[in-house]
């Protein structure tokens, strides 16, 4: 409650990215947390659209083995 | 005709002719087909984020092409009668060409460059272009080695390694543009 700041700006529209790649890890990671879960928008700040994109990305990634569906090796 | 990418995870327990056999066999279907193949990258091995059928690395590969919908069938039958192909997906290509090509292969090396504004990247393009040329060299070098048993750990000291270097070089030939974009992500980590 008391860690609202205020209102999160999507980083993607900011910097004017439209083209989400699914074979990146590294942005797939960066919007799931340790369980493999897709961290909501919410938490994100992410516009509609590129949380969309994001998602898609994410469930893209996981038939390719590119990050796990999930994981139970943090705790 | 539509603009399609069909990616692909092949059996690395081969010699590299047959891992090539496989990535021409699907370039074949698709120009046999009246279609036209736009960008081939081929990624290498890498480790999976899973085991599929017991085996822990994969040969990905990835084509995007401009090809009638008719090949999109036959493509995925050869998927489907070859055991090799251990993973397969072809989807609608919705991203832009050059962007694609700009990218360094994300499994050598993430790409810092993410969240450079494509102003930036522009201005950042005619001081970097010197140092592509050294960039280009390196990689291939990386995607051997985790062929070699190496398997989780080693590739990401050579990551912070590499990065170090090249935070070094930016240090002295331009300090803005590639360090503001990992910033970035320290920032979001924080946040998160």
């Amino acid at each position: 409650m008391a860690m609202v700041k205020g209102k999160k700006i999507c980083r993607f529209c900011e910097n004017n990215i439209n083209f989400i790649n699914y074979k990146d890890e590294r942005i797939l990671r960066r919007f799931t947390n340790e369980r493999g879960k897709i961290i909501p928008r919410r938490i994100t700040g992410n516009c509609a659209m590129h949380q969309r994109k994001i998602t898609n990305a994410i469930k893209r990634g996981r038939i390719l083995a590119i990050i796990a569906f999930e994981s139970e090796s943090f705790r | 005709m539509r603009t399609y990418e069909t990616t692909f995870i092949i059996n690395p327990q081969t010699d590299d002719a047959t891992i090539e056999r496989h990535i021409s066999d699907i370039a074949d279907i698709i120009t046999k087909n009246n279609g036209k193949i736009v960008h081939e990258d081929k990624m290498g091995t890498r480790r999976l984020a899973y085991p599929i059928q017991k085996l822990t690395q994969g040969y990905y590969a990835s084509f995007i092409f401009e090809a009638p919908r008719e090949v999109l069938p036959l493509l995925d039958r050869h998927y489907k009668l070859n055991e090799m192909y251990i993973r397969n997906l072809t989807v609608r290509f919705d991203g832009k060409l050059e962007e694609i090509i700009q990218q360094e292969n994300p499994f050598v090396k993430p790409n810092a460059n993410k969240f450079v504004s494509d102003k930036e990247a522009l201005k950042a393009k005619t001081e970097v272009e010197t140092k592509k040329e050294e960039k280009t060299s390196p990689p291939p070098e990386n995607r051997e080695e985790p062929v070699q048993e190496t398997p989780v750990v080693e590739p990401l000291p050579e990551d912070n390694q590499e990065k170090a270097e090249k935070t070094k070089e930016n240090v002295e030939e331009k300090g803005e543009s590639q360090e503001t974009p990992e910033t970035n992500y320290d920032d979001e980590e924080d946040q998160l």
